[in-house]
């Protein structure tokens, strides 16, 4: 089977994907022409076998879980989110930031109203406030979070803080924190069992990393 | 043993049927439907809880069957020295883990429920090698055992109340998580590592069991057993399916239901499990019956896919015909026929792609 030759990774695009691939680059598993601009969007190295592909952040845990990848480089909240079934081996440690609930400087947790929550990420919003017994209204948007509030569509916004400095610049302070995010190496569950070997070469080679 | 030369999903279950029959296993036939109680006492041991209801037209209110084992179990005779052994290929009707639609999905497998020896129990892992086997693809087989999930938890001294969450862990294989969870109940850091190289760990059966036990598993009462219990089931096996068969951490099934070997296996070219069985004594002393159960179910639709790549052809001839005559092509149809080809007859040639090759009456080839 042609795939069985490869070890297929999902790699994010953005600075995240290529610091995660300059690892692969150090330990010697680099694929020719990837830094090179072209609109190709699979790379293999010389020896035939290991094929790098960039795909959306968001996407990577289902090319996995889907086996179109073995490997791949996830953030820990779209792995909250999006509970797929995979094998989460490794904290990298890069791309670290916090999920948090966000709210205006003069806000006031009014307990005996239903507490109004934006957010990309519904599953990880509507598990910490049922954990809090908390009454909520989840408005689902898919950008420009911080604006919620502002306009008076949210009470608070549930998303990732990197610096603090996004929700400053727009009124808003950092109200709790729900938990910490930094990026993780998954693996498809079949594949552990037939590219086990390969897979834990570049497991050992990320936790020497530093 | 039978290896399936055409389609797969087509000649699966003529195959496994015959090969379950060979080992003493009989049909076990259910109707469609039964009462929505039977499921929902015990729904978290379903892959999906959820079910399709109606009510019957006595006012019973029934469901559409979401699994066969609880239909067995029921049925089961409970005598001393008895094990009674069915298969099943039948239709259940539930939501696939991390689908949103309800699906009809063809399961077949198989349950030993009784007075278990140790040889039912290793002849069930058999069967399920040879059922990965037939198709013909490499296959594996994790393997696992709920007293040594549970000795791993009492070597390292892992708190009762955390053992679900360390399991989860185990289960996905997630470092991060062990050593969260480690450094939450004051485990230390050589052994947070230790945990996590078990998480990690999977090694052929026969290697693994010797490996365990000099790693001390045999002084822990539990894992002690259940190594006994792997070594058995490792010694029955081929020596073939021994290779395929291995021992890992991370194969842990519903811990209020399952209290013996846990499998799941694995084909190359399906990205997830396609197998997935164990011995459910819980869920028998729960459902108030005695003696233990073992089995396991294949889900037929994850092997859809496994036949891409082949041309799934409606016939290997499409036979135009035009205003030929009846008489002449029966006999063309018989002389394909012959040659062990299969022939699909039509007036014109619209949709000739359905088929491998066109024969055109009266016309040269």
């Amino acid at each position: 089977m042609e795939n069985r030759k490869y070890l297929n990774v999902a790699l994010p695009k953005g600075r995240l994907g290529e610091k995660v691939y300059s690892y692969f680059e150090r330990e010697g598993m680099e694929a020719e022409g990837i830094h090179e601009e072209s609109r190709k969007l699979v790379f293999e190295n010389a020896e035939g076998t290991l094929r790098f592909f960039w795909v959306k952040p968001s996407d990577v845990a289902i090319y996995v879980e889907r086996g179109a990848a073995d490997i791949g480089v996830a953030g820990k909240d779209i792995l909250l989110e999006y509970t797929p079934d995979v094998y989460e081996l490794f904290d990298l440690e890069l791309g670290k930031c916090r999920m948090a609930v966000a709210a205006k400087n003069d806000f006031i947790d009014d307990r005996s109203k239903t507490l109004r929550v934006a957010t990309k990420f519904n599953n990880i919003a509507g598990q910490y406030y049922a954990s809090l017994g908390r009454r909520i209204d989840i408005i689902k948007l898919n950008g420009s979070i911080e604006l919620a509030p502002l306009l008076g569509l949210s009470d608070v916004i549930v998303d990732i803080v990197e610096t603090g400095s996004t929700l400053k610049a727009n009124g808003l302070v950092e109200y709790s924190k729900i938990c910490d995010i930094s990026a993780r190496l998954i693996a498809n569950k079949a594949s552990m069992k037939f590219k086990g070997e390969q897979i834990m070469r570049v497991c050992r080679a990320f936790e020497k990393k530093d | 043993m039978n290896k399936i030369k055409g389609r797969i999903i087509d000649e699966l279950p003529s195959v496994l049927r015959s090969m379950y029959s060979s080992a003493g296993y009989s049909c076990y036939r259910t109707v469609g439907f039964e009462e929505y109680d039977l499921f929902s006492q015990y729904r978290d041991f379903l892959t999906s809880g959820q079910m399709i209801t109606f009510t019957g037209a006595g006012g019973r209110l029934l469901a559409l069957k979401p699994d066969i084992t609880m239909s067995i179990i029921r049925d089961a005779a409970e005598e001393e020295g008895r094990s009674d052994k069915f298969f099943y290929s039948e239709s259940v009707y539930r939501v696939p883990a991390g689908g949103d639609e309800f699906k009809e999905i063809l399961q077949i497998g198989l349950e030993c429920i009784g007075d278990l020896s140790g040889y039912d129990r290793a002849e069930v892992v058999s069967l399920a090698c040879k059922t990965l086997a037939v198709t013909g693809r490499e296959y594996k087989l994790d393997l696992s055992h709920t007293g040594l999930i549970s000795g791993l938890f009492d070597i390292f001294g892992i708190p009762a109340d955390d053992r679900a969450d360390f399991a989860d862990a185990l289960k996905d294989k997630n470092a991060p998580m062990i050593a969260l969870l480690c450094e939450k109940n004051g485990i230390s850091s050589d052994d947070s590592k230790k945990l996590i190289e078990f998480s990690r760990f999977s090694l052929p059966i026969r290697k693994a069991v010797g490996e365990l036990r000099s790693l001390g598993f045999d002084q822990n009462e539990r894992s002690a057993e259940a190594l006994a219990m792997l070594e058995l089931i490792a010694n029955t096996l081929t020596d073939s399916e021994a290779e395929c068969v291995s021992l890992d951490f991370s194969v842990i099934h519903g811990m209020n239901y399952y209290d013996g070997t846990v499998f799941a296996g694995y084909i190359d070219g399906v990205a997830e499990a396609v197998l997935k069985g164990g011995e459910y004594g819980k869920l028998m002393k729960k459902m108030g019956r005695a003696g233990s159960g073992l089995g396991f179910a294949l889900y037929t639709d994850l092997l859809e896919r496994l036949d891409d790549g082949e041309k799934n052809y409606a016939a290997d001839v499409m036979l135009v015909c035009g205003n030929t005559s009846p008489e002449v092509i029966a006999a063309e149809v018989k002389k394909i026929r012959d040659s062990g080809k299969t022939v699909l007859v039509q007036k014109g040639s619209a949709g000739a792609e359905r088929c491998a090759r066109v024969i055109t009456l009266g016309a040269e080839e």
